[in-house]
Parts: C-alpha cells; structure tokens; sequence
C-alpha cells in the first residue's frame, strides 16, 4: 500500500493538519506491507511494521476492545524472531547511515526485545561493534543468549562474512551488555545451523556450549566466554575431497558420573559422529577452552533422518532413525556396539515423549511413507524384553502422513496431547500418549494452517488468505467454527490481563484489519472488526 | 624406555627375553599375526606358536593362529609406547598417533603405505619406526614431552622387509623378512637382506647385509655391540660396534647335521649375545652354543624335551621333559653349562610339558595343554628349587604371570587329550614320542585369575567366546583379556583385578586386533578391525571405557584455543 493510499484513508484529518502545519511526520510517506509479520505473545499480537520501523502491540481487552501500541525499533528492520518459548519478539535493525543532506542521525544496528509482560516491554541494544548489519538471528531457547550473523537477502551487506557471530547476553539490561563479536575459523564452510545446549557435564564443569554446524563440520563455543575460540571439528576426510555436511545433533547433558556427549547425523553419508569430551590437561580455562572432544564413528547402514539420546533399560543409547532401511539404530556411545530395531514403516522423525518420571524412554515415530496397510506414527518403547532391545513398538492407526507434531501445553486432566498435523491431507489428529488414541478431525481442505491455545484447550485451525477458521476443543474434539468475513491472515490465541481469553484473527487487507472474538464463548454477536491497525498515528496511541 | 612403560599381548613383550629377546616389543604389521597373543610361552617372538623350529613347538602351550579374515581395514594393528598407541594407515600413507591420557588423535605422514611397525625405547619420549612398503623406506617419529613429534626417514630399506628388531637401547633396527609371513614364497628365495639402522645418527643410517637362509628372528646382544639372525644356516653375527660396521662377522653352525630340518629347531639367544639355546623337537637334549667360539655343548635329559625357557636375564633356562616331568633348571650365566651344574626337579604326580617363566626370572610355571589338566605347578628357581600345584577348575590351555610373579591369567582348554601325531625320530636317541605341533584341546570359554602366593583359591570366569589375547599391566594388578568370535560377530574385552580378583566385561562393536596397557596413562587399550581406526580405552581404575573411531577426523579436531 503507499503513501497514497494513507492518505486516502484519513483524507479529511491529514489535509486539514498539514495545510496548517507546512509538514508532515514521514511515517505517513512510509510504506505499508501487505503482509506483515505477526507473532502471538503472553497478552498480546505484535506486528511488524517495517515500513514504519515499529512493533505494534495489539492487546485484547474486556469485550473483545484491542489496544494498538506503537513500540519504535531501530531503523531498517531487518529480522524479527519469536523466542523459541513464544514469550519475546527479537527485532533486528540495521541502523541508519545518513548520507548528504540526510538529516537523521546515524545508528548503528540494533536489536530490541519485545516482552509484552514487562511493564517496560522494549530493550533495545545498540550494536555499535558493527558498521553493516547482521540480520540473521539465533535465539537461545533459555532466553540466555541471542546470536546475530549474517543472513540472506537483498538487505545483506555488500560484503558479509558468514562465519561472523555476534553474542549478546540478553539477561543483561541494555547499559550493561556487551555484544561479542566472534568469527568462527573455518576450513571453507559457512554456518546452516545454531543449537544452544543446557549446561554440559564438561571436563571443566557444567557449561552450556553454542554448537555451530557448518556445510562441513562443526564449531563449539563456549556461551559464557565467547571471547575464548572455539573448538572445531571438521568432518572431511583428509584421505579424499569428499565433505561431510552435519544434517543435525542430538545432546546428552551427562551428569557427575558420565560426562556430556554430542550426536551427530550427517545429511551424506550412513556414519553417525559422537563426540565426547576429555580435560586438556595444564590448560588456562581464562583463556582456553581446557577440554577437547573425541570422535567416535558409528555406521548405521544408511542416512539418519533422526537422532536422538534415548534411555533403555540397558543404559544411555543414541538412537537413529534409517528410514532407507525401515530401521532404527541404537549406538551404545561407549563401545560403539549397534542395536537393529526393525520398524514397521520408514519413520523419519522421533520426539521424546517420556513421562518425567520413567526411567525408559518412549518415542513417538511419525513422517513414515503411506503405503497400504503401514501406520504414519508409531509409539516406541526403549525398554528390553529378554534379550529384544525394545519393549513394544505400538503403531497407531493413523493412515496419514505427519508432517509436523505440536506440543500441547499440559491440561487439568492430566493427560498428555500432541496435535498431528497431516500432510497434504484434509485432515489433523489429536493423539492422547496416555491412551495411544488418535482422534481424526476432518477438513474441507488440504490447505491449513493450525496454532494452539497457549492453556492447551483447544487448536486453531484455519485456511490462509480464506474465510474459514475453527477451534476444536481437545476435551471433547468438539469442532466450531467463527463468522470471518475478511481473508485470514492468521489467528491468535491470547490471554487477557482479565484472565479470559481472546482470539485474534489477522486480515491482511485494510491497513492490517483483526477480527477479535471471545475464545471461550466464540459468540458471533460479540465480536469485534477492526481496520486500519497500522494507518492509526503512533503518536496518539490509544484504541484505534 | 623402562619396561614399566609397555606390556602388549604378551606374545609381543620381551618377557622371557627368551629367543629374541633385548628387542622391544617386535614389529607389528599384517593384520592377523597379533592375534596369536594370548598363547603359552612367553619367548616374547611374534606368534607364529605352534610351528617347530620357531618358538613353542612341540606341545609348548601355542594356540595356533586363527583364520585370516578379509583384510578391510585401512589401519595396520598398531603398537603402543609408554603414552601412545601408533597406527599405521598404508592406504592414507599417514600413521595415526593417540595419546592415552587425553585421548587425543594426531596424524603425521609417513611413507608410501606404511605397514610394519615397532616400538623404539628412547630417552626423550615415544618413538616408533614404520616400515613404508612401497616406498622401501622407514619413517621414524619420536615425540618428546612436551609432545612435540619429530620424523625422520631412511631411505634404501631392503625390498619386501616385512618384519622389525630393535635393540634394547633403541640405537639400531633390522628391518628383515620374515617368510612365514608371506603367503606364497618362491622355494629359491632366501630373504637373505636385512637392513641394519642406525638410529643415533643424524640423520639416520642404513647398511643392508646378507645373513643365512630364510631368517626366523633376529635378537640383540643386550650391550648393542652385536645382533644375531637365526636363520637355517645357524646363527648369523652381525657386529654393530668397531671399525666398518655394521658387518655380518660370521655365521655359527647349530648342527653338523646338513640334512638336519630347520624347522624342528626351537633356539633362543641370550641376552648377553654369548650363547644360542637350542632344542630341537623330539630330542632329549638342550643344545648349547657359544657364538663366540661356534663350540656346541649338550645337556641330555629323561626324555624329549617338550619346552624350553629363558629368563629375561638369560642367566637360567628351563627345559621340560613331559614324558618324565622332569624339569631341567640350567644355568647360563656363566657360559655353556657343566652338566652337573644342572638342577634336575621332578614333579611327582604331574604331568607337566610347557613352561612359562615370570618376568622376575624367579618364578616357573609349569603345565600342560596337550592333555586335559586342570592344574598347574609353580616352581621356585632358587638354590634350592621347589614347587607346589595349584587347583584349577578347568583344563590349562596356557598362562600367562604377572611381572612379580604373585599371580597369573590362565586360558582354559577344554578338549579330550592329544593324539600322538608320531613324533620325530631323534637323532640323539631320545624318545621319539610325538609332540603334538599345536595344543590338542580347542580352547574353552573361560579363563581364570590365580593368586600363586597365599591360599586364595583361582578364579574362574565364563567368557561368551573363547578368549583371544591377554594383556597384563606393569604393576601386575590389572589383566586384560579379550575374546573374539568372527561368526556369530561375538567382540568382548575382560578387565580383571589383582588382589580382588574382580572382572568387568565390556562388550565390543568390532573384532578385536591388538590389547595393551598405556602404563604412562594407566589405560588399556584394544585396537579393533575398522575402516576408519577404532580403539576402545579402559580407565584401569575406574574401568570406564571410551571408544575412539575415526582417526583422520579426530586428528582434525582444532582447539583453537590452544593454538592462541
């Protein structure tokens, strides 16, 4: 939308005040998106509005009212990420350099964090270590640290190095934090993937580590002291020019008897690569990292799609999924020695869903091929029966592919959910993993897009850039449908500061436009439309 | 290097000295020839047990080699110094080197397919020679301690050498070939080039000389000055030391016999380099060589001599007659022997064909596998010999004494009693009752730990697979014992403790090659068959393992922190 276009909207106020005033503010010649990033946080929507250079909070109030509320960012936004709890919004920046007769001041990049909860919601930390931007974005799922490095796109600098990190501790307010700039050594290789662990039983004590895997080995840094370089473990066989490329890994903390372990799958080739660590003896842990990963390969006869440390009756196991050969393998990670466990169909995805207090695992299994008679998800016990290395693999009649599991936040009963959501099928399940049932939900189409409650109760589903949206309570999978009259863009659960809950539904169109509903009642008479969400002057605030 | 630093499978260490001993460890290379450890007698000689003539014939305890399996490794088994375990990759042409205490993996280039390696004592670290069978060169690689490794090459290695000695003090190594060794050897080829090394020299030197026929081991005077090869012309000498040396001096006839067999021939030189030891199979007589003078002396027993011995001094031999169960206990400290300066001991009641000395020299064990008997007896070397049985749950297949002497592994046979295979005719006149060239039980799944001092009853443990190869500790309180079942995929090691006598089992993903002790990391090791080099650890202390595979990429790793 341009410039035009705001101002054809507010016409009458808009000609009136600049006639008068010989000016006007430049947000009302900043572009509109068309579809601009939305995230559901504790209490509120936030939208981005790069154009703008703003977040708008869009909180629910009694009635279904909402409350827009314009939160500056830094100029040139170039990135903006959820936390993995779903509880901020990271909004990088790219500053602004001000060119001849520019009159707006310089910044540097940026990145402000947006917690909904706080009554000062927006932290913003001034990158003044960086000239060009960073506009990738890794996030600790602790919401410890957050690791900026150069992204993709057409707002990257002209020259950007890939193996250039920035970390910053962002339980530090603003003033005190110090964003470390690190660029990882490299034999050729970029980094694909960011994992933060939990503190790892290291040699050198309990420390969690930032694993980098590049297109050809992997780094590991220590988070608590990124200024000390990190450990590189490269994957390419010197005896040919063949690269390894790491496709994921899996983490075992360890605890005071075991120290931690690091699984690796790779994307290339049928090894799976376990690192454990040893003390580096007479090393300065002020100034180096005083321990040292060993190698450990493992064949498991064919690509690992999965990988995951697993608890059996026999002890600590890392179990790979081959889905080449319809198998699972689990990897004693002290002597190497393999365990064959033959599936039922070719699963490729695993997802631990133990109750806290076993002492086994057990895994749900799912993404496996349809094939007439074969089951899409299976549930897989790690125990041992005489001699077998699992107790049960329980395949759930489920004759869909899975494509993605939701976690379900825990309910009153007690039970434990998972939503499944199909793919390229009309349909989404409901698993109990008490019970092992799985309750089919139909749909009038392939084309959904599913979110959940934040208290668990029910699932959002809903066809992007359509009219049809439902909420299906797991309780009873009692299916309702709401009374949308503008294209969905998408739906948000959030709850009130009241305690109810509302259910926001996005329309891309309009100035960014909501339809607000009681999520309880979802009582067509009650809800609200809203238009012109973004259009609203952030200078008054307030209800638009 | 002291001698604390290294034992590995005990077919390998010096213990005994007997034969070829003053060399380290011999040469490790060929896949399948370590898996002869674990077998009887201690002459410290690559396991080619079982064969007359070399070392342990004649019902002298040796297991025969098991079957050779396709060769799939990249990595040749490897050889352990006081803190590193060396593996050599002829595919990669680089040796991989793992520290012991930090389990870290080093790789260093060394020649065109590097095979056959050995350990070399040296006084500023761990130091190995390869043999780089392409290139027919050696690489040597020292590492001192501050870890930083130095190599060397000596170029002009006789062609086809596929075996190593080197001396006590690690100045000089043979390179030479062992014709057992290869597959198929041409009858007219002799093999007579040995590649004399002089490592003290910057850089190092070689000679290449010509010793008898098809030469069977290669042993060191214990003062550097001369080597030996025994060969079937007798015993070459070469001269290490003096003016225009190294130079082969002379060869001393064994036997004034032309027509004598060589193979029936079991001798061991002294470490002195002064005399050569020989028994032959089914002659009732030890024959005793002064290499200086060539003079043969003979000392004449009951009956055939089923085993024979020498202390790692080379001050004693023990000779065993089984037919009798007489021991004979013949000094050598000051030359060839007056007869009546042997001890003869009877054991009453016994029937003992296989003797085993203890690194102390003090201490004999005495047993036999060529029947089922499931004791054995230990015998005093003092002045005034004596000897007690010690019970035994099961037949003795072979032993194995730790360094002091206070106990011993014992593997256990478990097969009906030998049958004669018609023996040798004796050109002495003694009996010619057969010796059976391999132990006639198929070993059993156990072994056991056996206290030989206090009355502390054996301890017998149940393996899934009969066990391959023993490795003892320095210290003598740890024993590792490994098992091995290519058909049923069946890889297992055993740490067993001494005094507790307590045993852990750990299962293994791979057949097991090679087991040692890194007594500088207190680790023991066992090397299995991998493509990519895997070695499993075992903490002697704690007994936690931890498994390594993939040696070029764990020499990759950088700590980069470290390099700063």
């Amino acid at each position: 939308m341009t410039a035009t276009v705001r101002l054809g909207l507010m016409a009458i106020f808009v000609a009136t005040g600049l006639a008068g005033c010989g000016g006007r503010d430049a947000f009302w010649s900043s572009p509109l998106d068309s579809a601009p990033p939305a995230f559901g946080l504790p209490g509120a929507v936030a939208l981005v509005d790069t154009g703008a250079t703003r977040v708008v909070l869009l909180t629910p109030g009694p009635d279904q009212s909402l409350t827009s509320t314009s939160i500056p960012v830094g100029p040139n936004i170039l990135n903006a990420v959820a936390s993995p709890d779903g509880k901020k919004l990271f909004v990088v920046s790219g500053g602004h350099r001000g060119g001849i007769g520019d009159a707006r001041p310089n910044e540097p990049p940026s990145l402000t964090v947006i917690d909904p909860s706080q009554t000062n919601p927006a932290q913003k930390y001034l990158l003044k270590t960086l000239t060009d931007p960073l506009a990738g974005l890794a996030i600790d799922p602790g919401g410890h640290w957050v690791v900026l490095y150069a992204g993709s796109g057409t707002s990257q600098p002209f020259v950007s190095n890939p193996n250039e990190l920035v970390i910053l501790d962002v339980t530090q307010p603003p003033d005190k934090a110090t964003a470390i700039t690190h660029t990882l050594m490299s034999f050729g290789g970029r980094p694909e993937r960011f994992t933060f662990t939990r503190p790892l039983q290291l040699p050198t004590g309990l420390h969690p580590l930032l694993v980098v895997e590049s297109d050809q080995g992997l780094s590991l840094l220590q988070l608590e002291h990124p200024e000390i370089a990190e450990i590189t473990v490269p994957l390419t066989n010197a005896a040919d020019t063949r690269l390894l490329t790491p496709a994921g890994i899996a983490v075992d903390v360890g605890d005071a008897t075991d120290g931690a372990r690091i699984g690796v799958r790779l994307a290339n080739d049928s090894d799976v690569v376990t690192l454990q660590f040893v003390l580096q003896p007479g090393a300065d842990l002020a100034t180096q990292n005083g321990f040292v990963p060993t190698v450990n390969l493992t064949d498991v006869g064919g690509i690992a799609s999965d990988l995951a440390f697993v608890h059996t009756d026999g002890g600590l196991r890392l179990a790979a999924l081959v889905p080449g050969l319809s198998k699972a393998t689990l990897i004693d990670p002290v002597t190497s020695l393999t365990e064959d466990v033959a599936l039922p169909a070719p699963y490729q995805s695993l997802s631990l869903v133990t109750d806290p207090g076993a002492t086994v695992d057990v895994a749900l299994l799912w993404n496996g091929a349809r094939t007439q008679g074969q089951e899409g998800v299976a549930f897989w016990e790690l125990g041992h029966t005489t001699g077998q290395p699992y107790r049960s693999i329980a395949t759930v009649g489920i004759t869909d592919t899975i494509a993605k599991v939701l976690d379900v936040p825990a309910v009153p009963m007690g039970d434990t959910l998972k939503v499944l959501e199909t793919s390229n099928a009309a349909s989404f399940y409901v698993l109990n993993l008490t019970t092992r049932t799985a309750a089919p939900l139909l749909t009038s189409t392939t084309s959904i897009d599913l979110s959940m409650s934040p208290l668990g109760d029910q699932v959002w589903t809903f066809i992007p850039n359509g009219l049809q949206v439902a909420a299906t309570r797991l309780k009873d999978k009692q299916p309702r449908s709401l009374l949308i009259e503008r294209p969905i863009g998408q739906v948000f659960e959030i709850q009130r500061a009241d305690g109810g809950l509302s259910a926001i539904v996005i329309h891309d169109e309009g100035g960014i436009g909501a339809t607000v509903y009681d999520a309880m009642t979802l009582d067509d008479q009650t809800r609200r439309l809203y238009a012109g969400l973004l259009t609203a002057d952030p200078s008054t605030g307030g209800a638009p | 290097m002291t001698r604390t630093l290294l034992i590995v499978s005990l077919l390998f260490a010096g213990v005994g000295c007997a034969g070829v001993g003053g060399s380290a460890a011999p040469s490790s290379g060929g896949s399948g020839s370590m898996n002869t450890t674990g077998t009887g007698n201690s002459t410290g000689t690559p396991g080619i047990t079982g064969s007359a003539g070399t070392n342990g014939g004649g019902g002298s305890g040796g297991t025969p080699l098991p079957p050779e399996t396709e060769a799939e490794s990249s990595y040749e088994v490897p050889v352990a110094t006081g803190s590193y375990i060396w593996v050599a990759n002829p595919d990669s042409g680089r040796v991989a080197y793992v520290g012991g205490a930090a389990l870290d993996v080093h790789t260093v280039e060394a020649g065109d397919a590097p095979t056959y390696m050995s350990p070399v004592p040296s006084p500023v670290g761990d130091a190995v020679i390869v043999l780089n069978v392409r290139s027919d060169d050696a690489t040597f690689l020292q590492i001192d301690t501050h870890g930083v490794l130095t190599s060397a090459t000596v170029s002009g290695v006789a062609h086809g050498a596929n075996a190593l000695a080197v001396s006590a003090a690690g100045r000089w190594v043979i390179a030479w070939t062992d014709a057992r060794q290869i597959a198929h050897p041409d009858p007219l080829a002799g093999y007579q080039d040995v590649t004399v090394m002089d490592l003290s020299a910057t850089p190092p030197t070689r000679r290449i000389l010509s010793v008898g026929f098809r030469p069977v081991a290669v042993a060191y005077a214990a003062d550097g000055s001369k080597a030996f090869a025994v060969t079937e012309d007798g015993v070459s000498v070469i001269a290490l030391t003096g003016t225009g040396s190294p130079l082969a001096t002379g060869n001393v006839l064994l036997t004034d016999n032309p027509t004598e067999d060589a193979d029936t021939r079991d001798v061991s030189i002294t470490p002195n380099g002064r005399l050569a030891v020989v028994r032959r199979q089914g002659s009732a007589s030890v024959e005793i060589v002064d290499l200086t003078s060539g003079t043969r002396s003979s000392i004449d027993l009951s009956g055939a001599v089923t085993d024979l011995d020498l202390t790692v001094a080379g001050d004693r031999a023990v000779a065993v007659v089984r037919d009798t169960a007489e021991v004979a206990i013949i000094p050598l400290a000051g030359g060839a022997p007056d007869p009546a300066a042997v001890i003869h001991v009877t054991i009453t009641g016994e029937t003992v064909g296989s003797v085993s000395i203890a690194p102390d020299g003090n201490t004999a064990l005495l047993y036999t596998n060529a029947s089922s008997v499931d004791r054995m007896t230990v015998l005093t070397l003092g002045a005034t010999p004596s000897y007690r049985i010690v019970k035994l749950h099961a037949p003795v297949l072979s032993v194995f004494a730790t360094p002091d002497a206070t106990n011993a592994v014992v593997l256990h046979g478990d097969s009906a009693p030998a049958t004669p295979d018609g023996g040798v005719a004796s050109a002495d006149g003694g009996a010619s009752r057969g010796d059976a060239g391999v132990p006639s039980q198929t070993p059993a799944k156990a072994f056991s730990l056996v206290p030989l001092t206090g009355n502390l009853p054996a301890k017998i443990q149940l393996t899934d697979v009969a066990p391959q190869s023993v490795a003892i500790s320095p210290a003598g309180d740890r024993v590792l014992v490994t098992e091995r079942d290519d058909v049923n995929h069946i890889y297992g090691v055993y740490l067993g403790q001494f005094p507790s006598l307590e045993v852990k089992a750990f299962k293994l993903a791979s057949p097991p090659i090679a087991v040692g002790i890194l007594a500088g990391a207190n680790e023991g090791f066992v090397a299995q068959k991998h493509p990519e080099g895997r070695i499993t650890f075992v903490t002697l202390d704690s007994g936690q393992a931890r498994t390594l595979t993939g040696f070029e990429i764990g020499a990759g790793v950088v700590d980069w922190s470290q390099s700063q």
